[in-house]
Parts: C-alpha cells; sequence; structure tokens
C-alpha cells in the first residue's frame, strides 16, 4: 500500500504532522512518503495526510 | 512568489528526536501543580502594559518578534494561501524561512540582543500554532528555560485550541490571540473550504459547526485558566461584516479582553479564494464604522499591522531581513548579560530617563495578586520587576522562572530543587533586591552569594507602599551601585578614546 507526494506540494509539514505511522520525511528538500511504513489509514475511511494537504493534487495513489 | 516553495523546503525537519527532547523540556518547566494566571486587575494591567499589541500606549515602546516554526495548517480558510503566506495573521508575502526550535532559539536571543525594546515572543504562523503542537511547545519551551525576561504568545485559529490550554499555562504563555470570523455556522460555510479535525475533512456547515463549538470552548479554557484573550476577526463585506458586532456581543460575555476587527486582504495576486472570485476588501469608512459598533462590548485594537508569521520588531516596522539564520551567531554570548542590558534600557523608557541619571534600585517582588508581597519564595514562579528611584517607582516586566520548591510535592529531589534554585538566581541577574513574605536559608544564602538582598520586612503589605518606603532604607546600596556603573561607563570611555 503507498501513497506518493507529488511536486504540487509546497512543503507545508501538514501531512507528516497527522502521519500515524511515521511514514512521512523531508529528504533532499522534498517530502516523501516510506511505502513499507504507510498503511493508506487503513483503521478510517481515508488517509490523514490527504485529508489535511491544502494542495488538491500534492498526493496520489500509487496505481 | 513560487520560488518560496524552495526556501521552505530547505528548513530541517524535526526528528523524533526533537519530539522527545521536547516532552522532557516541557516537563522540565515546571513540575509542580499550575497556578492559575494572575487575572486581577492589577495583574492584567500589567500583562498588557509592556505587549505592543494589547496597548496602544505599548506599541510606541516595544517590539515584538513572531518566530515562523509552524508550517501545517489544519483550516482552509478562503482568505489565505499558504502556498504563499497566511493572510490571516500576515501581510502578503513570503515568510522567508522556517524555523526549528533549536534555530528560532537562536534568532530570538540575537534579536533581544540587538533590539532591546523586545518583550513579546509569539507565534503565529505560518499555519497554526497549534497544528504543529510539537515544534511549537519546543518552541516556547526553549524559550521559556533560556529568556527570563520575554512574554510569550500565541495567535490560532482555536480549532484544536481547548486541548492544549494546559500545556500553555504550564509554560507561562499568558496571551492567545484566536482567530474568530463568526459565531454561525452558515456564514462559516462561506469563510472555510474545510477543516481538518480528529483524523478526517469536514466541509461547509458541519465544518462551520465543528470550528466554532471548539472556539468557543477554548476560549472558555482560556478564560477559566485566566489566560488573556484577544480575537481577531477578518471583516469580509457582504459576509460577515453586519455579525461582527453581535460576535463582540458573544465575546464579552465569555470575557475576551481585547477584539481585534481586521480588514481583508484579497488582492487577486495572492492566490487566495476570495482574491481569485472579487470578493472586495472593505472601505476604511465601514471597517471604523463596525469597529464602533463592536466597541460598544469589547475594547477594541485598532492600531494591528496584520503582520507576518516572521515579524520582527515595533509594530510599524518589520526588520526580519536583518537576523536571518544564516547569519546568527551559533554561540550566542550568556544571555544574563542580555537580559541585564535589556532591564537597563527598559527601565530607561520606562523612567523617561531617570534611571540615567539618578541612582535606583532594581526590586523583584514575588507575588500572587500584583498588588501585595503575598508569595515564599520558592513558591513564586514569577517575579514581578520594579525600578525604584528616590521619588518613584515603576513597574518594568517580569523574569519567569520554574518554581524552586513545591509546597505539595514531596517527589520532587534535592537535585531538582537545586537545578531550579540556580535557574531562579540565574533569572534574578541585574536585580538589586527581592521582596518575598518568606525564604528558606539555601535561597537566602545563594542570593546573598550573588549580591542579591533579601527583605521579608514588607510581608503581606501592599506592593505600592512597599516600595514608596523601601528607597529611603536603601539608598546607601542604590548610591554604591550607582557610582560603580559611573566608574565602568567611564573606563569604557576611556578605552574608547584610547583606540
Amino acid at each position: 500500500m503507498a501513497l506518493k507526494i507529488t511536486n504540487s506540494c509546497f512543503s507545508c509539514y501538514a501531512c507528516e504532522t497527522v502521519c500515524p505511522a511515521g511514514a512521512i520525511s523531508i529528504e533532499v528538500n522534498t517530502f516523501i512518503i516510506n511505502p513499507t511504513l504507510c498503511t493508506e489509514c487503513d483503521d478510517i475511511e481515508s488517509p490523514r495526510c490527504i485529508a489535511i494537504c491544502p494542495e488538491p493534487k500534492a498526493i496520489t495513489r500509487v496505481k | 512568489m513560487d520560488n518560496n516553495s524552495d526556501t521552505t523546503k530547505a528548513a530541517t525537519r524535526p526528528s523524533c528526536k526533537s519530539k522527545c527532547e521536547s516532552d522532557t523540556l516541557t516537563s522540565n518547566i515546571n513540575l509542580s501543580k499550575e497556578r492559575r494566571a494572575d487575572a486581577t486587575p492589577a495583574g492584567v494591567k500589567q500583562k498588557v502594559i509592556n505587549h505592543p499589541c494589547y496597548s496602544n500606549d505599548a506599541h510606541h515602546k516595544y517590539a515584538r518578534m513572531h518566530l515562523p516554526v509552524a508550517p501545517a495548517c489544519n483550516i482552509q480558510c478562503n482568505y489565505c494561501n499558504r502556498k504563499y503566506d497566511c493572510a490571516n495573521e500576515s501581510r502578503p508575502g513570503v515568510v522567508s524561512e522556517l524555523l526549528t526550535p533549536k534555530q528560532a532559539l537562536l534568532k530570538a536571543q540575537a534579536v533581544a540582543k540587538a533590539i532591546p525594546q523586545l518583550s513579546v515572543i509569539g507565534i503565529a504562523g505560518p499555519g497554526d500554532p497549534l497544528a504543529n503542537p510539537v515544534r511549537t511547545m519546543e518552541t516556547l519551551a526553549l524559550i521559556r528555560a533560556a529568556m527570563p525576561d520575554i512574554k510569550l504568545c500565541i495567535s490560532t485559529n482555536g480549532l484544536t485550541l481547548v486541548d492544549h490550554v494546559d500545556e500553555l499555562l504550564k509554560l507561562g504563555v499568558d496571551h492567545v490571540t484566536v482567530t474568530i470570523n463568526t459565531l454561525d455556522e452558515v456564514i462559516a460555510a462561506q469563510i472555510y473550504k474545510w477543516i481538518y479535525f480528529e483524523g478526517r475533512r469536514y466541509e461547509g456547515v458541519e465544518a462551520g459547526r465543528i470550528l466554532i463549538q471548539r472556539q468557543m470552548e477554548g476560549i472558555a479554557a482560556l478564560a477559566k485558566e485566566g489566560i488573556l484573550t484577544k480575537v481577531n476577526s477578518v471583516m469580509i463585506p457582504g459576509i460577515n461584516d453586519g455579525h461582527l458586532p453581535e460576535l463582540s456581543r458573544e465575546l464579552r460575555r465569555n470575557k475576551v479582553f481585547l477584539h481585534n476587527i481586521m480588514p481583508l486582504i484579497s488582492k487577486p495576486e495572492h492566490g487566495t479564494f476570495f482574491g481569485l472570485v472579487g470578493q472586495r476588501e472593505p472601505l476604511t469608512t465601514e471597517l471604523d464604522e463596525v469597529r464602533e459598533l463592536a466597541g460598544g462590548n469589547v475594547s477594541q485594537m485598532k492600531h494591528c499591522q496584520q503582520c507576518r508569521a516572521d515579524a520582527v520588531g515595533m509594530l510599524e516596522e518589520d526588520r526580519s531581513a536583518e537576523f536571518s539564520i544564516e547569519d546568527i551567531n551559533p554561540e550566542p554570548e550568556d544571555y544574563t548579560q542580555t537580559m541585564a542590558g535589556r532591564c537597563r534600557f527598559q527601565s530607561a523608557v520606562i523612567s523617561k530617563g531617570v534611571s540615567e541619571t539618578e541612582a535606583s534600585l532594581v526590586v523583584a517582588v514575588a507575588t500572587k495578586n500584583s498588588e501585595q508581597i503575598d508569595l515564599h519564595f520558592g513558591h513564586a514562579d514569577c517575579f514581578k520587576l520594579y525600578l525604584v528611584t528616590k521619588n518613584q517607582h515603576h513597574f518594568i516586566g517580569e523574569r519567569r522562572i520554574t518554581r524552586y520548591c513545591s509546597g505539595d510535592n514531596h517527589e520532587q529531589s534535592i537535585e531538582t530543587n537545586e537545578t531550579n534554585l540556580q535557574t531562579t538566581i540565574k533569572a534574578l541577574h541585574g536585580v538589586d533586591l527581592v521582596l518575598c513574605c518568606r525564604i528558606g536559608t539555601p535561597p537566602s544564602e545563594a542570593l546573598a552569594q550573588e549580591n542579591i538582598r533579601v527583605v521579608i520586612d514588607y510581608a503581606y503589605h501592599a506592593i505600592d507602599v512597599s516600595l514608596a518606603d523601601i528607597y529611603s532604607r536603601y539608598a546607601p546600596l542604590a548610591h554604591s551601585k550607582w557610582q560603580a556603573r559611573q566608574k565602568v561607563e567611564q573606563q569604557k570611555v576611556e578605552q574608547r578614546e584610547v583606540i
């Protein structure tokens, strides 16, 4: 399972702040989601990072 | 403006380590049971007298700084586009750099040294401070521990405020600004695109209902703890303008101290929803009219500059560009020296120069209610500082400390007591006399070693009366300090002449 942060991201840290799995980090000036840690928040309806992200296309599901 | 994202990305991400350190720092700040903030008339007066955003008089004399440590937000307001900046509390433009809590402390100490008028440090974004609780609380704890003479302040949208009031009280934050634009969920649906609450996104009227309920719970909790509350409202013509007087009535019922109605900023180039759909800004006459109507309920702040989340300096200026983190010395000088210099500067401002031309004493008072000398030295978590000259005395500020001894907590270790005592003595640097109602032997001896005299003769007496009396008793001390200072100044002049 995984989600991906695209280059629409403007680095507001909101996703990193709410991720319960600690799957989001910043590397070389870009936010990334670790696919092995990400659970897509399967405990609730939809991922928390997508719910708080202010930029509509910054976090997408990996097909 | 787009290149802002690069500078934001350059900020270091706080690691798990810093989260753990934050927990330790916060818990170290005050181990004993928190005392409600002093909300007596005298206490409130002293809280606002040197806060430029709360007092029209103070904004000519004191400076503020905002530390940009809080990038995330949990609400999308239609007047804000954080891709560039947060219009909620800021003028158009970008936050030039995000800071980690440790960088924020370095910048704060550099600014406190360069701008002695600095009295208050706040966190106002660029997102919402309480949507970044780890970064915000760690920053507040670092400043509180290192800079005892600084007031702490935050500005929030209020969505998670009620969850953090206890921690804010613990850290000695006694000013909180909450942005409340409406109490009507239908109006709220036109102002907020969405909110993020407990793991999910809410929109429309439902979002408005949750936000308003949480904001009201938040300001009620602040009032209960005696934390001074200011409410900011963005005036949006045709949306909430007619509702603002009603809002101010409700704020009055909730003991809000000050209401700041700010004009909407909606230039299309800022890329906000309101800017893009052509929502107009209010005219000055409309703003004045609404302030006038609301002013019957809560005092109005009219000198707000809607400053940036990294603003530095007096309200009318922004010197943030002078304090880029790259240019700041990572090894700051001992803050006690900076603090003593700031105390002298602020004393001169408050006494209109008298402290520079006459002998004087700096007196620290242990008081619960800001009216009487009614606290044991070891029970004080804040000392009120006064400048006392032959004919007058003035309140000059506070020194916040971790209570040296907590009467009801026998588990507190001897080591912790010792550390707290050392920190307290350091925080009282530059003070000549301490007035308290009682004091134990160890602190009394430690103060004597630092040439600080303790006076308990005025226990439970009014502060005003005691200060009026004390100069005559300690005039020789004031004179010897005065002569020593003159000598130092003279030596400085001679050194400069030699160079």
